[in-house]
């Protein structure tokens, strides 16, 4: 959600039709790592970690990281405090 | 790439020199106060870069500077910031929502098949190298202020681990020319992206370079390289049921019997290849941490020799101190 919540905070701004061109690739990517999630903790209840890649942790983490800077650069431009 | 400023992105950990190692006119600056820009700011007016160099690296800061050396003395090497972690930080910080979506799709497609075909061990191991190789690499030879992050490097290891396995298996592919021409496309077009002004091309050529050599170390060897002298009545050979580590570590002897010249060669090449990753980190990071030794034409490896106005391509990124009167 806070992904997505960035995502669309940043698509607001954004005119031109490259910038369109990214947000779709953006959503994308992240419904393809909301899909790779759900496999993941799908198959935790049947006693399997085989989707709960490398890849997909890495992919959490980087995407977490951009939310959060995003979040980050957002409070301290608007000079609200952290 | 639509995203934080780059200062935001130092004091999240991005690989940023000066708060790593010290550095000429920063540690032996003559005039004083050197100030920094701040991570919160939004401009490059002079009263909003009033930061010092701790206040912009974070992390509870780096040791203040020599402001006390003679003309002509050399840097020192201590007390200096030595925030190392930002050789590895910056594989999980990206630039921009540009940026972390191509680079997600790479991974969350190619990474993938990878980590199916060597194991979730082997590709973290290649994952995390290929990365911080990249990062080590563009520290020695990127321009001095530039911030670097993303997992490009990564992705470049990844990406040099799927041509080795096309090399290895091209008889057994369907149309192993076409395969052989998307991943030179992909890799042509992250490198001449690289070239851009401000970019570290570093990172990816790093990265790749360490995915070729542990590519050689961690993918299973070519069955033309593997194939035992010794066969059974159907061509099989009698060992291949304990091939792999868990065959080692039941019958280690077995591991080596009937093995062809090719085979020793290989594996020969295989422990050189892993001396030599290990080699390059440990010459890499001493150059980083003491000999400082330049090289003056491989910033062509990451900029193009273009004159825009009055700025020169290969200049920008390169740290510039103005003095106020």
């Amino acid at each position: 959600m806070i992904l997505l919540w960035s995502a669309a905070m940043s698509c607001a701004e954004l005119s031109s039709i490259i910038m369109y061109a990214g947000c779709s690739l953006m959503v994308y990517v992240v419904m393809t790592v909301v899909k790779s999630m759900g496999s993941c903790i799908a198959s935790l209840y049947m006693n399997s970690l085989e989707p709960c890649s490398v890849v997909f942790v890495f992919s959490i983490l980087q995407s977490l990281s951009i939310s959060l800077s995003l979040i980050c650069s957002t409070l301290m431009s608007s000079n609200l405090s952290m | 790439m639509i995203g934080p400023s780059p200062y935001l992105y130092i004091n999240m950990g991005a690989r940023y020199q000066p708060c790593m190692h010290n550095m000429d006119g920063v540690q032996n600056a003559k005039t004083l106060p050197v100030t920094w820009p701040c991570p919160d700011t939004t401009s490059s007016d002079e009263a909003d870069n009033q930061c010092t160099l701790s206040q912009l690296c974070g992390f509870g800061g780096v040791p203040d500077v020599h402001f006390d050396l003679a003309d002509g003395e050399p840097l020192p090497n201590k007390p200096a910031p030595n925030q190392w972690w930002r050789f590895i930080v910056p594989i999980f910080l990206h630039g921009g929502i540009i940026h972390i979506a191509f680079n997600l799709l790479l991974q969350l497609t190619l990474g993938r098949d990878v980590e199916k075909l060597i194991g979730s061990i082997r590709f973290f191991v290649v994952y995390m190298a290929a990365g911080i190789f990249g990062f080590v690499l563009g520290g020695n030879f990127a321009a001095t202020g530039i911030a670097s992050t993303g997992a490009s490097g990564s992705l470049f290891g990844i990406l040099a681990i799927t041509l080795l396995d096309l090399l290895y298996n091209w008889s057994t592919r369907p149309s192993p020319g076409k395969e052989l021409a998307f991943i030179l496309v992909d890799i042509v077009i992250a490198f001449v992206l690289g070239l851009l002004p401000g970019l570290d091309n570093f990172s990816h050529i790093g990265g790749f370079l360490m995915g070729l050599v542990l590519g050689v170390c961690v993918l299973r060897s070519p069955s033309a390289v593997s194939r035992r002298t010794s066969t059974d009545f159907t061509g099989r050979s009698k060992y291949d049921a304990d091939a792999g580590v868990r065959g080692f570590v039941k019958q280690p002897l077995v591991f080596f019997q009937n093995r062809r010249g090719v085979w020793w060669a290989w594996w020969l090449l295989r422990g050189a290849a892993l001396l030599g990753a290990l080699i390059g980190f440990v010459l890499l990071l001493r150059n980083f941490y003491e000999w400082r030794t330049g090289c003056s034409w491989c910033k062509h490896l990451s900029c193009l020799p273009i004159k825009t106005g009055n700025s020169d391509w290969c200049s920008i990124g390169n740290l510039q101190f103005t003095t106020n009167k």
